[in-house]
C-alpha cells in the first residue's frame, strides 16, 4: 500500500518518526552508559537503552506491516507506543525516587532535572500523538472484518 | 435461623472468588488468570433469618476432572449435597460456559446462574436476553458485576427463593440421540435397584456419567462389587461413540441457547487478538516480558527508597531516644538492639514490599501475566516443564506457599513434582529486604539491575533444575498446554491498592509475630552468656556462627552472615532482622555492613544468591511436604536447594570477581 492512498498517511508517517526517535534514544542511552559519549542530556542506561531499541524494532515491524496489513500496523504501533508511555511513566518514578532519596540523604549533587533525562521520556513524548491516533483506530477493530476502515 | 449451603461453581477465571468476597465480605485473593483457587474456601453471610454458608470451588471446564483442583470441584458438586449451586458465567463468553451448565443441571441440584462481568459484555457490544436464557434453561438468571457488587442483592434473593422451593429442581433436559437415551434408560433402571451404592447421585445422572466415561464413578461401583452389564461387555469403540454423542448433544444445546439469547453488535473495547499478536509474538513476546519485569524491579527499588530513608530516620530517632534514657543496660540492649535494631531493620523494607505487590497486582489485573505464561510455554516445554507451571512461578514471586498449592492445576504428577521443586527458586517477597539492603549498600545506583539479575537467576536455576529432573528422573514428555487467555482489562486502582494492602498487611503480621520472635531469639543468643560483649564471637550466636563458619568458608561468608542464614530458615525476613541485631541496630546496619572489612560487593552478591536459592521458609516446607505427600521428595527438594545455592554462590564468587573485583 502506497502512502498516497493510505487513509491515515500522517499517522503512518509519524510511526516512522517515532521509530527513528526511539532507536536514537536507545542508542544514545547505551553509548552514554558505556561512557563512549557524555555530551547529551540523556540518562546513561544500558539495559534501558536495550529496551528502547527493542521497542524501536516493534515500531519498525509496524512500519513494515503497514504497507500491506493495516490491522498489523495498528496493533504493533499501539502496543509499542503503549509500552513506551508506560515505561516513560516508570522512568519518572524511578528517577523521581532517586532524586528524592539523594535530597533526603542531604547529598549536594541532587539535580531535579535528571528526572527528565531518561530516553523513554523523550521518545514517549514524540509517541503520544501516535498512541492517541492508533488507539482510536484499534477500538474500531473490535468489529472484526470491518477493521480500521 | 435457617442455614442455606450454596456452592459457587464455574469455569476458571469467571470471577467466582470475586463473588465469594462480595457475598461474604472477605478478601480472598483473586486474579485475572485461571487457577487462582485450588481448594474450597468457605464463608458465610447472615440475611434476615437466613445464614448463607458459601463454598467457593476451584474452576473447572467440565465435570470430567483431570487435575487435582478440578477433582475437588467435581467431588463437591457430586457428593456434598448443597441446597443450591450458583454457577458463575462469564457474560462475554456464554457459549463456552454453558457446557458446564449442561452437565451440572443434570445433577438435579437447584441452580442459579450469575451472569458476571455484564458491564464488560455491554462494553463489547454483547446484548444478552437474560429472560430467554432463563426460559430455555429453566434456571433463574441474574446479571451481576461481582467486582462492584451490582446485582448481588438480587442474586441473594433468588438463592433464598430457589432453596425455599419444596419441589425437586427440574431444569432443561438435554436432547440426546435416541440410541443414547435408550442406553441411559436401561442403565438408569439397572442402577435404581442399587441406589444405595450411588451415594447422592440419582440413577439417571449416574447412568449419564457412566456413558460419558466417568472412570472415577465406574471404579467406585466396581470396588463395591457392582457389575454393569453394558459397561463391562460393550465394545470400547461403541462406548467412545456414545460418549461423543453425549458431548455433541451438550455442545449443540449450548449453541442453541446462545444463538437465542446473545446478540453481538460493534463494541467499545480493545480487540484482544490484535494486541496478543504483539505481546505473544514469537520473537518479541519474551523480551517484552523481561522488559516489564526489569521496570517492575527498578520501580520497586527506586520509588520505595525515599520512604525507606524516611522510616530509617524515624527508627534512628527512637534509637537515639532510647540511648539517652537512663535504664538497666540489659533492658536498653533489648529495646535498642533487639526490638528497634532487629524488627526495625525488617520494617524498613515494608515500602518495597508494598510497591512490588502493587506492580504485580497491576500486571495481573490487566491480563498480561496470563500472556506471559503463554509466551513462556515454548521455553517451558523445551526444558521439560508444563506451560501452566509458569503460573505457579509467577505466584511464587509473591509468596512460595500459595505457588506450591497452585501446582494442583497440573495434571501430571511428574509435572507437579518438578514444579514444586523449582518454585522455591522463584524469589518471594520475603527475600526482597535482603536484596534491597545488600544491593543498596554494595551496588549503589546499579542496585535495581542487581535485583533484576537475582530474579532472572532464580528462573535460570529453575530451568536447569527442571532440565536435570526431566532428563534423569521423569523421562516422559510434559502434557500439552491449553490455557484460556483472559480478556484485557484496565487495572482498577482500588483493586490493586486493596491487593497491595492485604499482601503488605500479611508481611507486617509476619514481621510482628514470626520475625519478632526470630529476631528476639537472635538477640538473646547475641547477649548470652551473661557478661560477654554483645554480638561478639564469645556470645552464643558467635559460637554457633563460628562453629558453622568452616562450612561457609569457601563462600567467604563471615559468622554474622552464617547466623543470618541459619535463622532465615524461620522466615527469610529474619536474615535482615538477625543482621540488624548483630550489627548493632537498624540505624547502624548499612554503615556497619559497608565498613565491615570481611565483606565486599562480590561476597554480598554471593550471599544474595545463597539467600535466593538455599531453603524455603518453614511454612513453604510444610506445604511442600503436604503437596508431595511424602518426606522423600520433600527431602530431595531441601537438599537440592542447598546444593544449588552452594554451587551458584561459589560460581558467582569466583567468576563474578573477574568482572566486579573483590
Amino acid at each position: 500500500m502506497s502512502n498516497t492512498t493510505y487513509p491515515h498517511k500522517y499517522l503512518y508517517g509519524w510511526t516512522v518518526i517515532v521509530t527513528l526517535t526511539t532507536f536514537i534514544a536507545g542508542f544514545l542511552s547505551i553509548l552514554e552508559g558505556a561512557r563512549i559519549i557524555t555530551r547529551f542530556f540523556i540518562l546513561p542506561d544500558i539495559p534501558g537503552g536495550c529496551i528502547l531499541i527493542l521497542i524501536s524494532f516493534i515500531f519498525a515491524t509496524a512500519v513494515m506491516k503497514g504497507r500491506s496489513d493495516r490491522p498489523g500496523w495498528i496493533s504493533f504501533s499501539y502496543v509499542a507506543s503503549l509500552l513506551l508511555l508506560v515505561f516513560a511513566g516508570c522512568s519518572v518514578l524511578i528517577e523521581g525516587g532517586n532524586v528524592l532519596t539523594t535530597i533526603m540523604e542531604g547529598e549536594e549533587e541532587a539535580n531535579i532535572l535528571t528526572i527528565l533525562s531518561p530516553g523513554f521520556i523523550w521518545a514517549g513524548i514524540i509517541a503520544i500523538p501516535l498512541y492517541l491516533g492508533v488507539s482510536k483506530l484499534l477500538y474500531k477493530c473490535s468489529c472484526r472484518g470491518e477493521c480500521c476502515e | 435461623m435457617k442455614d442455606i449451603r450454596i456452592l459457587l461453581a464455574g469455569n476458571p477465571n469467571v470471577g467466582k472468588t470475586t463473588l465469594f468476597n462480595s457475598l461474604c465480605g472477605v478478601h480472598q485473593h483473586t486474579g485475572n488468570y485461571p487457577g487462582v483457587t485450588v481448594d474450597i474456601k468457605e464463608g458465610n453471610r447472615q440475611i434476615n433469618d437466613h445464614s448463607l454458608i458459601v463454598s467457593d470451588l476451584p474452576g473447572t471446564y467440565s465435570l470430567s476432572a483431570f487435575t487435582p483442583d478440578e477433582q475437588v470441584a467435581r467431588d463437591a458438586l457430586l457428593t456434598s449435597n448443597p441446597d443450591a449451586v450458583v454457577q458463575i458465567i462469564d457474560a462475554t463468553n456464554i457459549e463456552r460456559n454453558l457446557f458446564l451448565t449442561t452437565q451440572m443441571m443434570e445433577i438435579g441440584i437447584p441452580m442459579i446462574i450469575a451472569l458476571n462481568m455484564s458491564d464488560l459484555a455491554d462494553e463489547q457490544g454483547i446484548t444478552i436476553d437474560a429472560e430467554c436464557l432463563e426460559k430455555n434453561l429453566k434456571i433463574p438468571v441474574v446479571r451481576i458485576v461481582a467486582r462492584t457488587g451490582e446485582g448481588i442483592d438480587t442474586l441473594v434473593e433468588n438463592i433464598i427463593r430457589v432453596t425455599g422451593q419444596k419441589t425437586r429442581a427440574t431444569h432443561k433436559e438435554i436432547e440426546y440421540p435416541h440410541s443414547v437415551t435408550n442406553y441411559i434408560g436401561e442403565i438408569g433402571n439397572y442402577l435404581s435397584s442399587h441406589a444405595s451404592l450411588l451415594g447422592k447421585l440419582s440413577p439417571h445422572y449416574a447412568a449419564i456419567r457412566l456413558m460419558e466415561g466417568d472412570e472415577h464413578l465406574e471404579k467406585m461401583l466396581h470396588d463395591q462389587g457392582l457389575v454393569i452389564p453394558f459397561i463391562d461387555k460393550s465394545d470400547p469403540a461403541e462406548r467412545d461413540g456414545i460418549a461423543e454423542d453425549i458431548l455433541l448433544a451438550r455442545y449443540r444445546t449450548a449453541e442453541e441457547i446462545t444463538t437465542c439469547a446473545v446478540k453481538c453488535t460493534m463494541g467499545q473495547v480493545l480487540p484482544a487478538d490484535l494486541i496478543d499478536q504483539v505481546l505473544t509474538h514469537r520473537f518479541y513476546g519474551i523480551p517484552i516480558f523481561l522488559a516489564c519485569m526489569w521496570f517492575a524491579f527498578q520501580v520497586t527499588f527506586s520509588a520505595s527508597n525515599p520512604f525507606l530513608v524516611g522510616i530509617e530516620y524515624i527508627f534512628g530517632y527512637f534509637t537515639e531516644l532510647m540511648n539517652e534514657v537512663e535504664m538497666d543496660p540489659f533492658i536498653q540492649s533489648f529495646l535498642s538492639d533487639g526490638v528497634i535494631g532487629g524488627v526495625g531493620s525488617v520494617f524498613v523494607f515494608v515500602p518495597s514490599i508494598f510497591v512490588m505487590f502493587l506492580l504485580l497486582s497491576i500486571l495481573e489485573d490487566t491480563g498480561y501475566l496470563a500472556r506471559a505464561a503463554f509466551v513462556m510455554d515454548r521455553l517451558m516445554h523445551s526444558i521439560g516443564l508444563h506451560g501452566r507451571s509458569f503460573i505457579p512461578f509467577l505466584i511464587g514471586f509473591g509468596c512460595n506457599v500459595p505457588a506450591i498449592m497452585a501446582t494442583r492445576t497440573l495434571q501430571s504428577k511428574a509435572d507437579r513434582i518438578i514444579t514444586i521443586i523449582t518454585i522455591p527458586f522463584m524469589s518471594c517477597a520475603a527475600r526482597l529486604p535482603v536484596y534491597v539492603l545488600f544491593a543498596g549498600v554494595f551496588f549503589g545506583a546499579a542496585a535495581g539491575n542487581v535485583i533484576f539479575f537475582l530474579y532472572v537467576l532464580g528462573i535460570f536455576v529453575a530451568i536447569v533444575t527442571a532440565l536435570i529432573f526431566r532428563r534423569l528422573v521423569f523421562k516422559d514428555e510434559p502434557s500439552p498446554f491449553i490455557m484460556e487467555l483472559p480478556p484485557y482489562r484496565k487495572p482498577s486502582g482500588f483493586a490493586a491498592a486493596t491487593h497491595m494492602w492485604h499482601k503488605g498487611r500479611e508481611y507486617l503480621k509476619r514481621a510482628g509475630i514470626v520475625i519478632f520472635g526470630g529476631v528476639l531469639l537472635v538477640w538473646a543468643l547475641a547477649t548470652l552468656p551473661a557478661g560477654v560483649e554483645y554480638g561478639s564471637v564469645d556470645s552464643l550466636a558467635g559460637i554457633i556462627g563460628q562453629a558453622l563458619h568452616p562450612v561457609f568458608a569457601p563462600l567467604e561468608f563471615n559468622w554474622q552472615l552464617v547466623v543470618g542464614l541459619i535463622f532465615g530458615f524461620i522466615a527469610k525476613e529474619v536474615v535482615v532482622g538477625s543482621l540488624g541485631t548483630l550489627y548493632g541496630g537498624e540505624e547502624m546496619l548499612e554503615s556497619s555492613l559497608a565498613a565491615d572489612p570481611t565483606l565486599s560487593p562480590i561476597i554480598a552478591l554471593a550471599f544474595m544468591v545463597f539467600v535466593l536459592l538455599y531453603l524455603p521458609c518453614v511454612a513453604a516446607l510444610g506445604v511442600i511436604r503436604q503437596e508431595m505427600g511424602n518426606w522423600k521428595w520433600t527431602g530431595i527438594a531441601i537438599g537440592w536447594g542447598i546444593f544449588m545455592a552452594y554451587i551458584f554462590a561459589y560460581l558467582v564468587l569466583h567468576i563474578g570477581s573477574l568482572f566486579i573485583g573483590v
